[in-house]
């Protein structure tokens, strides 16, 4: 089980994340859903220990990050919400850096690699800088190299930018099979469309707290509300339309 | 509220290219600001010591003026022009090296430009016009500095001509000169992009650019020696033609009225450099004009290499017996060096000093002949011994500063994530490896066989030994507080004050090159001073080496670079 306890970022007074805490079990799929700023990012990066929480704490099956970083990190998988990537390299060479560095020996390590290049349609592009590949390209490399060691928790940060319909129906496939194995997986996203049809539980964050928690179970119920509608109540955002005429009226002005 | 003219579509592509020429092209986002201030420090102390060079000028011609006779004036005059055109040459060489990646219109130019309602032609002119506006400004800085300044300074009673046509003379040298070295550099560099396939065009424009700016420096010596050593050149002697300033010389001797049948021809081959450069860039530009889709496309998808797979068996091979976590660091390290052209241009330029102060001494030497003969001179011996020192000494510091120099810090995540107390010494061990495998092996191997001829195979094989030992002790001084993964940390240039940095490389190089030198001399005449200096050598390599290992287990690897920490207290309070 993965457990995020209170956890708290500020950065010099401001607080980014105030007192955050959720739980996901074995075989379950948590969306975690907020506006821009409502800390979705600063959260995922604590979870993943590129963040040092300033308050609460992050427990992998019982192991904290605070005392054993290692340990939690060498158990998930990470797909960061930007594709940076050294882009001088192929995707091959990527992973095989990524593998590297878990400490992956290269015996077993290449013919993982090719096998994954081939699956996520990559292997023709095999030669080619991650400098010209597309979004969406990008996406599959940092999958591949998320899923390479084998990880208990997988985070993905808006996985599916740049995805094509076909990629996106894989990723989502994929993502389904992963949990049944027993794993976990965190999902941030913006896309209420997919989180709706992937994610068991949704954790709506908004500026930096917990607004809402619900069971995807108890929304497909007749009569339910959609999760645009919960989200558009929670974040207090019904109606966009006088935006949307503003910006218009803006555009035909000279 | 008046309005001013509105910018025609050409007025503003040239504004934004003519200013894109002074963001150089191959400093990456996380590198430009601190190799930016490296350059622009490097400048203006270039800058700051060319306040001396007409007081030195004037200082040397009056001197010769008050001589009883011309021919010491003349012959100097000559070495000073060609030294000047040398030098005029060289800085817009330099600057055209510099910005070669901006000079075509290029794959960016085409993904954002050719959506906009732009002709090709306008594109083109814009460049075009761009690229005249930049270099008119360093060639004209070369006219007045080097044409006008110098034939001003260098007047006298001995002087062949009248002041207005000696200025005359040699400021139009200077400028054809410096237009000629632009166009040649770039025409250069067109050529090879241009002609080179598919998958290695990339590849080719950064090694391109690495190897002009590494020849360029490598060049130095030989226009150092140019203002004190003009004697060849009343030699007449065929190796001018080889030389392009020179053609330049000879132009300048036309322009001044000689009739000299030598410096007709110099003039000649001037004339077809001038020609052949300008009609080489015309020629990329106009195959670039007509194939500007193809060729700014090219590099959408282009592979980078077709040999990827042998390249990565072979490298399995090696890596078969290092850690994954050390294969991994140095595979990404060898990479990114071979890709990088900020890393290769740092490299190569670091390097180039150190090869061109060897050729330089091994030129100082007061004789080549002795290679031929037993009897060393000393200074000879000298130049011959410390030759490998100051390789590994420049390439050992190039190369360490290459690797401080971040690349994509935000693509460092995959560090931070992977980051084990328990694998951090194989981490570091990459970059050892890097150093000896980049630097002590490749300027030993290069120095042998001098050594072999000038030494003879016993004295060689110690001094190679002392070399190695010495090479060393080098790589684990510099990597003695090393707590970085290479490229991924940021990088805060000049933290220590000008002068501490210069004092601090002077002592090191006086340490490494001329105590190093001078103990190897001793250990070739001497086997008990061999005996000693190989001991303590290793005994010292392994105190570090421990102290280094010891070191990075309890330190943590930085991402982050800070200024020093040694904060000076003021004594203010009263005690």
């Amino acid at each position: 089980m993965f457990e995020a306890r209170s956890l708290t970022k500020r950065y010099n007074g401001l607080v980014a994340v105030d007192r955050v805490s959720f739980q996901i079990q074995r075989g379950e799929i948590l969306g975690y859903l907020g506006p821009n700023g409502s800390g979705k990012s600063t959260t995922i990066n604590m979870v993943v220990g590129l963040l040092e929480p300033s308050d609460g704490s992050v427990n992998l099956d019982g192991v904290s990050m605070a005392d054993d970083p290692v340990a939690c990190k060498r158990r998930i998988g990470y797909v960061p919400e930007e594709p940076y990537l050294y882009a001088h390299l192929t995707a091959g060479e990527y992973l095989s850096l990524v593998g590297g560095l878990r400490g992956l020996a290269r015996s077993r390590l290449e013919p993982r690699i090719t096998r994954l290049l081939q699956l996520f349609a990559l292997f023709d592009s095999r030669y080619t800088a991650l400098s010209s590949f597309s979004k969406g390209m990008r996406q599959r490399v940092l999958l591949a190299a998320a899923l390479l060691h084998d990880p208990d928790l997988l985070v993905l940060d808006e996985p599916f930018s740049g995805l094509d319909v076909s990629a996106g129906l894989l990723f989502r496939t994929l993502l389904q099979l992963f949990v049944r194995e027993g794993r976990m997986i965190l999902f941030s996203s913006h896309r209420l469309d997919v989180v709706e049809k992937v994610c068991s539980a949704v954790v709506i964050l908004h500026h930096g707290r917990i607004a809402a928690r619900t069971e995807m179970a108890a929304m497909r119920g007749a009569g339910a509300p959609s999760l645009e509608d919960v989200f558009a109540h929670v974040t207090g955002e019904d109606d966009y339309t006088d935006v949307a005429r503003d910006i218009l009226a803006v555009m035909r002005d000279r | 509220m008046t309005r001013g003219p509105r910018p025609t579509p050409v007025a503003e592509l040239t504004r934004h290219f003519f200013r894109e020429l002074f963001y150089l092209r191959f400093l990456t986002d996380a590198g430009a600001d601190s190799v930016r201030r490296t350059i622009i420090a490097i400048i203006a102390g270039l800058f700051s010591l060319t306040i001396f060079f007409p007081q030195l000028i004037v200082a040397r011609y009056v001197a010769l003026s008050g001589r009883p006779t011309p021919e010491p004036y003349r012959i100097a005059l000559l070495g000073g022009q060609l030294f000047t055109i040398c030098l005029s040459m060289f800085i817009s060489g330099l600057l055209a090296a510099l910005v070669c990646q901006s000079v075509f219109p290029d794959e960016t130019d085409y993904r954002i430009l050719r959506t906009l309602p732009l002709t090709r032609r306008v594109i083109f002119g814009a460049k075009g016009l761009a690229l005249l506006a930049f270099s008119s400004i360093f060639i004209a800085a070369a006219v007045v500095v080097f044409g006008i300044g110098f034939a001003v300074a260098s007047g006298g009673r001995w002087a062949e001509h009248s002041l207005l046509i000696g200025v005359c003379a040699h400021a139009t040298t200077i400028g054809v000169a410096s237009a000629c070295a632009v166009a040649a550099v770039l025409s250069i560099h067109g050529s090879i992009v241009l002609a080179s396939p598919r998958s290695w065009s990339k590849s080719a424009s950064v090694a391109s650019q690495s190897a002009m700016i590494g020849v360029l420096i490598l060049s130095l010596p030989l226009i150092v020696r140019t203002a004190g050593d003009a004697q060849f050149i009343q030699s007449r002697t065929w190796l001018l033609y080889l030389a392009p300033p020179a053609w330049f010389l000879g132009l300048e001797q036309m322009l001044q009225g000689s009739h000299d049948p030598y410096f007709a021809r110099l003039a000649v081959c001037a004339g077809l450099g001038c020609v052949g450069s300008i009609v080489a860039i015309g020629s990329c530009y106009l195959v670039l004009y007509r194939r500007f889709e193809q060729v700014a496309s090219r590099s959408f998808s282009a592979p980078l290499h077709r040999s990827g797979k042998r390249r990565r068996a072979k490298t399995s091979r090696s890596d078969g017996r290092r850690h994954p976590v050390e294969a991994a660091v140095t595979a990404f390290t060898l990479t990114t060096l071979r890709r990088s052209g900020l890393h290769q241009i740092v490299f190569t330029s670091i390097v180039a000093c150190g090869v061109a102060l060897t050729v330089n001494r091994l030129l100082g030497a007061p004789s080549l002949s002795w290679i031929e003969t037993s009897q060393l001179p000393s200074a000879g011996m000298i130049a011959v011994v410390a030759a490998p020192l100051v390789l590994m000494f420049f390439s050992v510091i190039g190369l360490r500063q290459t690797l401080m120099v971040p690349l994509e810090l935000r693509a460092n995540w995959v560090f931070r994530l992977a980051l084990d107390d328990g694998l951090r010494r194989h981490q570091m061990d990459a970059v050892e490896r890097a150093l000896i495998r980049f630097c002590l092996a490749p300027s030993l191997a290069l120095t042998l066989p001098l050594q072999l001829i000038a030494l003879g195979p016993v004295r060689s094989i110690v001094e190679f030994q002392l070399n190695a030992c010495a090479g060393l002790l080098l790589v684990e001084i510099v990597t003695r507080k090393w707590r970085r993964i290479p490229f991924t940390c940021t990088y805060i240039p000049a933290r220590r004050p000008l002068v501490h940095t210069v004092l601090l490389a002077f002592t090191a190089y006086t340490l490494f090159v001329s105590v190093g030198s001078g103990l190897i001399i001793a250990s070739l005449r001497n086997r008990s001073i061999w005996l000693i200096l190989t001991g303590t050598l290793l005994a010292v390599i392994v105190a570090l080496r421990r102290h280094r290992l010891a070191e990075c287990e309890r330190a943590g690897v930085e991402f982050e670079d800070s200024l020093p920490d040694d904060v000076q207290l003021m004594p203010l309070s009263p005690t």
